[in-house]
C-alpha cells in the first residue's frame, strides 16, 4: 500500500439545540416615560410558538448510514453497531431524565439507544400501535397496554395528565411502532444513563472527496464542504450465526426505570415487559468467515481490468474477439427498411484512448453512422449518442428553449450582418484597397464597416448642420 | 433624422460578441459528464460489468462531442442555422468544458472566494477524461466511501464527477489518465469494536489510543462484559477503565474521546490499472 492518506475527522461530545423542544412564551413590554408631560404608558404584546421535533418516527433522509448494513452478511462479532444521523443534534434533542442535576446539563445523555437483539430472543414488534397505548389503562381506557407491560408513562395516575406528556400537536391517535421487551432481557441488555452518555457524540468531516449522498437536497448554494453527523453506538456486540436485529429507541423520560450505575434494575417486581418507542430498526447476519469492506473490495473481478467485454475462449471469430478487445458490443438493429440485423455500439466508456477525430457540427445521425465495407456492418456508437443528445434536450424543457430562443436571436443578427455587408462592401473596398474581401476575419471586417459607417454617418450629419446654419 | 450613431456601432458589437446563455453551457457542461445518460447507454451489456466488478476506462471524446453535438442540433435545418452553430462551436464547448471542468466543485458551498477564481482555469486538455466504475455491494453498504485517484507519477487527480448510477454502481470520472486508485470507508461511518473477546468469552479486551497523538497502546487488561451471556459492554465501566489507563482527568473523557478509542482504523485499499 502506498503512503498514508491524511484527513481530518473531528469527534465533539455533543451538539445541544440551542433550543429545546416544547411550547415557548414569548412576552415584550415597554414603557414610554416623558417626565414634562407626565406620560407613563405601556406597550405589550405576548406570542406563543413551539418547537417541535419529531420523537415517534424519524424522516429516513436523516439517517446517513447504519453498520452493519440493513440484510448484510460479514464478520461483526467484534464490531458494535452504531447509526449515522446527518440531524447532528437529535440525540441531544430530548431528555432522559425529567430531574437533571446541575452538572447533567453539561454532559447530556443521549435520548436514543440503539438495542440488539438476536432472532432467538422473543421481542415481539408492534408495528401499528397508538401513541395511546404507551399510556397505562387507567388513565387510558382505549389504550391496549396490558397491566404487566411497563411504558414511559407508568407513573402518572390520573386522567388530566395525559395532555402534559403530549408533544405540541400530538394526538393519542397518532400512529408509532414499539416493541415489547421481557423484563429480563431488558436488564441485560439496557444501557444506564451514564453509559448514554458515552454512546453517542459528533462527527465533522470534509465530504469532497465523497460520491454525493444529498443530491435531492442540492440548493442553489450547494452542500457545506464539512459536514456533522451524529452518531449513536449500540452497547452489545452481535452474536455469531445468528440474525441480529438492531433498534433505535427512544428513552425519552425513561430515567426513572433505567438501571443504575452496577446495573440493578428500577422496574417494579409485577411488570413482566418493557415497551418502548423504536423509530428505526435494521437486521444483518454476523458469519465467521471474513466478509468486510476490505475483503469484499479485495475480491472485486478485475479481469478484465479495462472496460470492454470479456473474452471467451470459445469465441474463435476474429473479428468478434477484435471488436471485443476494441469495447463494442454487437447489439440487434432494427434497419429503417424493416430489416433486423445487428450492428456494433461502443458506449462512452472505452478500453483505450481514443484521439478526438469527429467535427461537429452534423446536420443528423446517420452522418455519424460509420461503416465497415469489409464486414459489412454499421458502427452506430455515435449516431446512438447524437440521436439520445437530442433526446434528452428535448426533454429538458429550460435547455431546449433557451438554445430556441438564443439561436433565434443569432440568425436574425447574422441576418442583419449580412445586409448590411451586401450594402457597404463596395465601399469599404475601395476605400481599403481590399481585393478579397473573404480573406478578412470576421472580426476585422466588422470593425471596418463600422468605423466607415461611423465616419460616413458623422460626415453626413455634420453636412446637415452646416446646411441647417 | 432622428439616428443615435454611438448606438447603432453598440448594437453591432453585442451581436457579434453574444454571450453564450449559462443555461445553455452549464447544462451542455453537465451532459459532457454523462449526467442523464441512461445506465444502459452506459453499460450496453451487463458481461461488461458484472457483479462485484471494477473496470478503469478512457472517455471516448467522440461519443461526448456526438451527445452533446445531438443536443445542440436542435432547430438545425437550414444552411444558415448551420453556419450560426459552426460559428458558435467552439466558444460553446470551450465555456461547457469549464462547466465540466468544476461540477464537483460546484455542488459544494464554496467556502473561500478566493481560492475559487484560481481554479477556475480553462481546462489544458479536456479530451482526457478516464475513470473507473465500480459494482459492488460495497457502494450500497457502505454509503459515503471516499475514493482518491492518481496518475501514474502518483500525482493525485481530480475528480470530475463521483456519483452512484444505481445503488450499487458507482461511476467516477477523472481529469487526466487514471493509473491507480484508492477506496476507503467513511470517516464518519469508522466503526466501533474490541480488539479480542477471550477464550472463556466472558470478557474482552481492548487496545488504547493516546488522544494526542493516535498512538496504539496494547492492552492486556480483560474486561468483563455484563451479567448474563449477551456480550453487553458495560460502557461507563470501560471508559472509566480507558479514562484511568491514559491518565486523563475526570471531566476530560466524554463521549469523544470515548469514541476515538473505540473505533478500528479505516479500511483502505487500492487498485490500479497495471494488470
Amino acid at each position: 500500500m502506498a503512503e498514508e492518506l491524511k484527513g481530518k475527522v473531528t469527534f465533539t461530545q455533543h451538539l445541544l439545540p440551542s433550543l429545546e423542544t416544547g411550547k415557548y412564551h414569548i412576552s415584550v413590554e415597554q414603557t414610554v416615560k416623558i417626565d414634562k408631560k407626565s406620560v407613563n404608558d405601556t406597550f405589550k404584546t405576548e406570542n406563543t410558538f413551539a418547537v417541535v421535533t419529531e420523537r415517534t418516527k424519524i424522516n429516513p433522509a436523516e439517517i446517513h448510514s447504519v453498520f452493519p448494513a440493513d440484510n448484510s452478511v460479514g464478520d461483526f462479532q467484534q464490531t458494535l453497531p452504531h447509526i449515522v444521523l446527518t440531524r447532528s443534534t437529535f440525540p441531544w434533542e430530548r431528555i432522559v431524565a425529567n430531574t437533571i442535576p446541575e452538572e447533567e446539563s453539561k454532559d447530556k445523555a443521549s435520548w436514543l439507544a440503539l438495542l440488539l437483539f438476536t432472532e432467538e430472543e422473543t421481542v415481539a414488534e408492534l408495528n401499528t400501535i397508538k401513541l395511546g397505548d404507551l399510556f397505562p389503562k387507567q388513565i387510558n381506557p382505549q389504550s391496549n397496554l396490558p397491566d404487566d407491560t411497563l411504558s414511559y408513562f407508568d407513573s402518572l395516575s390520573k386522567p388530566e395528565e395525559i395532555g402534559k406528556h403530549l408533544d405540541y400537536g400530538e394526538m393519542l391517535d397518532d400512529s408509532c411502532q414499539a416493541i415489547d421487551i421481557p423484563v429480563n432481557l431488558f436488564n441485560m441488555l439496557i444501557p444506564c444513563i451514564n453509559d448514554l452518555k458515552k454512546l453517542a457524540h459528533l462527527r465533522t468531516v470534509n465530504i469532497t472527496k465523497k460520491e454525493m449522498i444529498k443530491k435531492n437536497n442540492l440548493s442553489s448554494e450547494g452542500i457545506d464542504e464539512e459536514a456533522n453527523f451524529s452518531i449513536i453506538i449500540g452497547n452489545r456486540l452481535p452474536q455469531i450465526n445468528q440474525r441480529n436485529t438492531v433498534y433505535l429507541v427512544s428513552l425519552e423520560n425513561f430515567g426513572g426505570f433505567l438501571p443504575d450505575e452496577n446495573y440493578n434494575s428500577k422496574i417494579p417486581q409485577n411488570k413482566k415487559n418493557i415497551r418502548l418507542l423504536f423509530l428505526k430498526k435494521w437486521s444483518f447476519n454476523a458469519v465467521k468467515e471474513e466478509i468486510n469492506f476490505l475483503s469484499t473490495l479485495k475480491n472485486l473481478n478485475q479481469k478484465p481490468i479495462t472496460f470492454k467485454m470479456p473474452e471467451n475462449s470459445m469465441m474463435t471469430n476474429e473479428t468478434l474477439k477484435k471488436a471485443f478487445a476494441f469495447g463494442f458490443c454487437p447489439l440487434p438493429h432494427h434497419s429503417r427498411s424493416g430489416d433486423k440485423t445487428f450492428s456494433w455500439y461502443r458506449g462512452p466508456l472505452v478500453p483505450y484512448q481514443i484521439k478526438k477525430f469527429i467535427a461537429p457540427p452534423y446536420p443528423c445521425s446517420d452522418a455519424l453512422t460509420l461503416y465497415n465495407p469489409k464486414t459489412g456492418l454499421l458502427n452506430t456508437s455515435y449516431a446512438t449518442a447524437w440521436q439520445l443528445g437530442r433526446l434528452l434536450a428535448l426533454s429538458t424543457k429550460s435547455f431546449s428553449q433557451t438554445l430556441y430562443n438564443w439561436k433565434k436571436k443569432l440568425k436574425q443578427n447574422a441576418y442583419h450582418l449580412s445586409s448590411c455587408k451586401k450594402l457597404l462592401t463596395n465601399t469599404v473596398a475601395q476605400k481599403h484597397n481590399l481585393n478579397n474581401i473573404s480573406l478578412l476575419t470576421k472580426k476585422n471586417y466588422l470593425s471596418i464597416i463600422i468605423d466607415d459607417f461611423k465616419q460616413n454617418m458623422s460626415a453626413f450629419l455634420n453636412q446637415k448642420k452646416v446646411k441647417g446654419k | 433624422m432622428n439616428l443615435n450613431i454611438n448606438n447603432i456601432t453598440e448594437n453591432f458589437i453585442f451581436s457579434e460578441n453574444e454571450e453564450i446563455p449559462l443555461d445553455i453551457t452549464n447544462w451542455i457542461g453537465t451532459l459532457k459528464l454523462l449526467v442523464g445518460v441512461p445506465i444502459n447507454y452506459i453499460i450496453p451489456n451487463i458481461n461488461m460489468l458484472p457483479p462485484e466488478s471494477i473496470r478503469f476506462f478512457y472517455l471516448d471524446p467522440n461519443w461526448i462531442e456526438s451527445l452533446a453535438d445531438g443536443a445542440l442540433s436542435l432547430c438545425r435545418v437550414t444552411n444558415l442555422d448551420h453556419q450560426v452553430d459552426v460559428f458558435h462551436h467552439n466558444m460553446l464547448h470551450a465555456q461547457a468544458n469549464k462547466t465540466a471542468a468544476n461540477y464537483r466543485k460546484s455542488l459544494f458551498k464554496s467556502t473561500n472566494k478566493s481560492t475559487d477564481n484560481t481554479e477556475t482555469e480553462d481546462d489544458p486538455n479536456p479530451d482526457l477524461l478516464t475513470g473507473f466504475i465500480l459494482r459492488s455491494l460495497v457502494v450500497k453498504d457502505y454509503p459515503g466511501i471516499e475514493v482518491n485517484v492518481y496518475a501514474k507519477n502518483n500525482e493525485e487527480l481530480k475528480i470530475r464527477r463521483l456519483e452512484k448510477l444505481s445503488p450499487d454502481i458507482l461511476i467516477g470520472i477523472v481529469q487526466g489518465e487514471l493509473y491507480s486508485l484508492k477506496i476507503h470507508q467513511a470517516p464518519e461511518a469508522l466503526h466501533f469494536g474490541i480488539d479480542c473477546i477471550t477464550d472463556d468469552g466472558k470478557g474482552f479486551k481492548k487496545n488504547l489510543r493516546t488522544t494526542d497523538e493516535g498512538k496504539i497502546k496494547e492492552s492486556q487488561k480483560v474486561i468483563h462484559f455484563r451479567e448474563g451471556d449477551k456480550k453487553v459492554l458495560p460502557i461507563s465501566a470501560l471508559s472509566e477503565q480507558m479514562r484511568e489507563d491514559l491518565s486523563l482527568p475526570k471531566d476530560k473523557f466524554t463521549s469523544a474521546e470515548f469514541a476515538l478509542e473505540m473505533i478500528e482504523g479505516l479500511k483502505l485499499i487500492e487498485f490500479s490499472s497495471d494488470q
